[in-house]
């Protein structure tokens, strides 16, 4: 499977799999209403987190360049999408509430679910992980 | 494997030793204890980094700089020890020679950090088994455990003895996990995952040695290589070269006709350093009068900046004409006589912006950029002569940027044995009289300085009334630490709050973060505990 075909893949599995967390922590917590949000994360989620496939894309690109594992691979991802992740939270609550706003425990949880979903996104499709891409024949 | 597990374990030992030593701390004995770990264990890891003469000087000059963070405590000193520490790791874990790739492969490890922590734990074959009943477990418990989430939200609404239940219950819960937090706050936790990032970075060496394969067809000593013409046509360089010379650039006679460009251009620039040094020389070298106002600060500022820039050229036009086989070619005796006149010329050149230097350090007093004009001007020597010995001995730029580079380090190592704020602080108040006060400067050098500052608290009182004179000095306010608002030119005030917000800060400090600056400035202030407001 290319690395397109399987970027896509997390990346949808990662939005479908953080609206349902966050739905699931929301009803745990008895906030009804706020877990109906997790559908408009669901829509939302498709509409403003689409660039993240692509970026998504690029970063498998570069590391299956490289000689890892699918572990280590896997961990690098996300790793380094887990603090894009972090950062574009906190940059939107910086804008939206003028304060850094991951202390405030919708968006903490938020940022905390969708990190948590992209780490079983990624687990889910590690077999694609796992072959090395040849740059030249 | 067993060195696996080890590196894995010392990773994650790592992280819990920087979490314990430096959260809600400031670097000082700690960062002891946290270099003796690392240094420890990369020793054990690399166990060849122990032999190599490179990794052993370089360690000297990390003590050092270790042993000036608990000296001194300056942002000079944090540098020079997290360069030297860096440099270390780059130089024991991959095989290197010059500063400039091995920063480079540190930069690999920082990068792949996660990639190569995550690596520590695949061979594990004797937990595939367990892993295998593990991932079954999950799988079959995600069902009924969905189940379970639901009937037990439907039942919570329908029962309120069962209500009553599991509010008790989840009050249990939440105080446990009120207590857990307590202790391992999210805040710690993520500080500890950080302590754990810096150590996999300092301790797991990279799987991609790029700067390592790179360097090792480098040498110092320059050779004749001789291209096709489509392999010279192909590079960089040339491209300029036939956008300036055209048609003379092609052919046989292309390398002579380079020579002829380069001892023309040579001689052209000689000829204009020389008026602009013979100037620099009659006016700023002999009799000098720099306590007269006359375009002192136009002329250091805006000469200083601009000649450090020329030189700076100057040395690239060298690597320009110098690049290659120009090198090798039998007549290009007047081309080297050109560039060793042109380097001679700079050098002078250096001498004027030093002068301009000092004389604006002797009218104004001390500075920063003042201070870091003469180290400058130092690298820029130390750039010229390597430049000089390139062209004598037919070195290769590789060379030439290796040599710089651990001039540069060892420069580094040194700046760091001075306490800069404090001699700047001596200086400019020793000469209260002559040099015009910058109080303004003055109140945000470190708080090693502040004593220093108190025994001058007449001068600033001096300063305060001065300025005020000028201005109302209350039409803009700052925020001291303390919370009290101050105007900007109470500088007396600001001294004392600076006083206050120093004690303040150290009673919120352990044992952890003492270094001798800070250890000796509470001292003063406990002795002589005369309370000004």
């Amino acid at each position: 499977m290319s690395t397109s075909v399987t970027s896509f893949k997390i990346w949808a599995i990662t939005v479908c799999l953080n609206a349902f967390l966050f739905g699931l922590i929301e009803l745990f917590l008895g906030n009804i209403w706020a877990a109906m949000g997790s559908v408009i994360i669901l829509v939302v989620g498709y509409i403003i987190g689409f660039p993240f496939w692509l970026l998504m894309w690029l970063l498998m690109e570069v590391i299956m360049a490289f000689p890892y594992t699918a572990i280590g691979r896997i961990a690098w991802l996300a790793g380094i999408l887990a603090i894009l992740v972090a950062l574009s939270y906190a940059a939107a609550g910086w804008i939206t509430t003028g304060h850094f706003a991951l202390s405030e425990p919708r968006l903490g949880l938020l940022t905390g679910t969708t990190i948590a979903a992209l780490i079983l996104a990624l687990y889910w499709n590690r077999k694609a992980f796992g072959k090395e891409k040849k740059l030249s024949p | 494997m067993r060195k696996q597990i080890s590196q894995s374990l010392l990773v994650i030992a790592g992280g819990i030793l920087f979490s314990l030593v430096f959260w809600q701390e400031k670097l000082g004995i700690n960062t002891v204890l946290f270099d003796a770990f690392i240094l420890a264990a990369i020793f054990y890891l690399y166990a060849n980094a122990r032999q190599s003469a490179v990794v052993r000087w370089l360690l000297i000059g990390h003590l050092i700089c270790l042993a000036m963070i608990v000296w001194h405590n300056t942002m000079l000193s944090k540098i020079a020890f997290a360069t030297t520490l860096l440099l270390i790791v780059g130089f024991a874990e991959y095989i290197h020679r010059s500063v400039w790739f091995a920063g480079g492969s540190v930069l690999l490890n920082i990068v792949f950090c996660f990639a190569s922590f995550a690596e520590q734990f695949k061979h594990r074959k004797t937990g595939s088994k367990k892993r295998k009943g593990l991932s079954k477990f999950i799988r079959f418990a995600i069902f009924p455990l969905l189940l379970l989430a639901l009937f037990f939200i439907i039942y919570l609404s329908a029962n309120s003895v069962f209500q009553v239940m599991a509010t008790r219950m989840e009050l249990y819960v939440a105080k446990f996990f009120n207590a857990l937090f307590g202790v391992f706050s999210p805040q710690r936790l993520l500080f500890l995952a950080f302590g754990i990032y810096v150590t996999g970075c300092l301790l797991l060496r990279s799987k991609v040695n790029y700067f390592s394969a790179n360097e090792t067809g480098r040498t110092d000593t320059l050779t004749r290589t001789r291209i096709s013409w489509k392999q010279r046509t192909q590079k960089t360089s040339y491209v300029f070269i036939e956008a300036v010379m055209g048609r003379f650039s092609k052919g046989m006679l292309a390398l002579k006709n380079e020579n002829t460009i380069g001892i023309i251009s040579l001689l052209l620039l000689n000829v204009l350093l020389l008026m602009i040094n013979c100037i620099d020389i009659s006016y700023l070298w002999f009799d000098f009068d720099y306590m007269g106002d006359v375009f002192l600060y136009k002329m250091v500022h805006d000469g200083t900046e601009l000649l450090i820039l020329s030189i700076v050229l100057a040395m690239l036009v060298l690597l320009f004409f110098f690049k290659g086989n120009l090198n090798f070619y039998r007549r290009n005796k007047w081309l080297r006589y050109g560039a060793y006149a042109w380097i001679v010329q700079n050098a002078v050149l250096v001498i004027s912006v030093l002068l301009r230097d000092y004389y604006y350090i002797a009218r104004y007093g001390l500075a920063y950029k003042r201070i870091g004009v003469l180290f400058f001007l130092f690298m820029v020597l130390i750039g010229l002569s390597t430049v000089f010995f390139k062209i004598w001995k037919q070195r290769t730029s590789y060379f030439l940027f290796r040599i710089n580079a651990w001039a540069g380090v060892i420069l580094l190592v040194l700046a760091s044995t001075i306490h800069w704020d404090e001699f700047i602080a001596s200086y400019n108040l020793q000469r209260k009289d002559r040099v015009p006060l910058d109080a303004a400067f003055l109140l945000t050098l470190s708080d090693k300085t502040l004593p220093l500052l108190e025994a001058n608290l007449d001068a600033f009182k001096k300063a305060q009334l001065k300025v005020q004179k000028g201005s109302s000095g209350f039409n803009s306010d700052s925020w001291s630490g303390s919370g009290t608002r101050i105007c900007d030119t109470c500088f007396a005030e600001q001294l004392l709050a600076r006083k206050d917000l120093f004690i303040q800060q150290q009673s919120h400090l352990s044992w952890l973060s003492w270094n001798y600056a800070d250890a000796s400035t509470a001292r003063y202030f406990r002795n002589n505990n005369v309370n000004h407001h």
